[in-house]
């Protein structure tokens, strides 16, 4: 892999929502990844402690949901700032919901990022078909 | 008496404060060129007693590759979110990464020496304590 500079850029608001708790809501910036045994979502969720984030799937939805703490920001009064604090939301609809193995979904916070691993249900999984002659 | 604060309205009063400081321009710190379009964008605040936090969200950047250093009054702040290797297949791929670089311009009532920085969820906080000589000091008066 090639060094590059990285580009930021801005946090996107959620809008379609309304929340019943105040605070804004940020939507996340997510990687989906395939490999054999598994659909992984990486998202980022700066600021976001263990047991602050939540994730479900229902229908064929997979929600993602983290929360920031305030605490960290009593008694701090802003003399500059280039970037808001809220909490994070995401949502994504499953193609194939049937085909992930809903009991063994595991999700884990590292260093601010999530990440989730779906993994395929056997019947998904890719079969290597022997070609005879 | 018992004082009761809601942590979700401190959070939008929070947000209020940011939001109400994004249009104006700052008062002592300085960015050089330009303030916009770099990373990481970085939040600055006072603390009660004076002392100057820098915050920055890095998630993903693990915290030996991020470079806090400081000469003179120029604050540098140097590192790189690594990319994931290997050659899995991408649905969807939003989140950047590459090196990145942010200098910024302090001001003068800082005590550099005993800056501090922590990295904890993804988020870097800088703490530099307002010098000695810049804090009020009460004289006594003393009857003559």
């Amino acid at each position: 892999m090639t060094a590059q500079d990285l580009a930021p850029k801005e946090k996107q608001e959620l809008k379609e929502k309304e929340h019943t708790r105040p605070g804004r809501t940020y939507l996340p910036d997510v990687d989906i990844r395939e490999d054999e045994h598994a659909l992984w979502f990486l998202v980022d969720m700066p600021g976001v402690q263990q047991d602050q984030a939540e994730v479900e799937l229902h229908d064929g939805v997979l929600r993602l949901e983290g929360r920031v703490s305030p605490e960290e920001y009593q008694g701090l009064t802003p003399a500059h700032t280039e970037y808001n604090v809220g909490n994070y939301f995401r949502r994504f609809t499953l193609n194939n919901p049937q085909h992930f193995d809903r009991e063994h979904i595991a999700a884990r916070l590292v260093n601010g990022v999530l990440e989730v691993k779906l993994p395929k249900a056997e019947q998904a999984k890719p079969r290597r078909i022997p070609v005879t002659g | 008496m018992t004082v009761f604060t809601d942590p979700f309205n401190e959070l939008l009063r929070l947000q209020q404060d940011l939001e109400s400081l994004l249009d104006r321009p700052m008062s002592d710190v300085s960015f050089g060129p330009s303030g916009a379009g770099v990373f990481p964008p970085v939040n600055i605040f006072r603390d009660r007693q004076g002392d100057l936090v820098i915050r920055a969200e890095l998630p993903g950047v693990k915290a030996e590759d991020i470079e806090v250093s400081c000469e003179a009054r120029r604050l540098t702040i140097n590192g790189e979110r690594k990319a994931e290797s290997g050659d899995t297949a991408y649905h969807r791929r939003e989140r950047p990464w590459g090196r990145f670089s942010r200098a910024i311009h302090l001001p003068a009532d800082l005590d550099v020496e005993h800056a501090e920085a922590r990295f904890q969820h993804g988020v870097m906080t800088l703490r530099i304590p307002r010098a000695q000589a810049a804090k009020p000091r009460q004289i006594t008066v003393q009857a003559a």
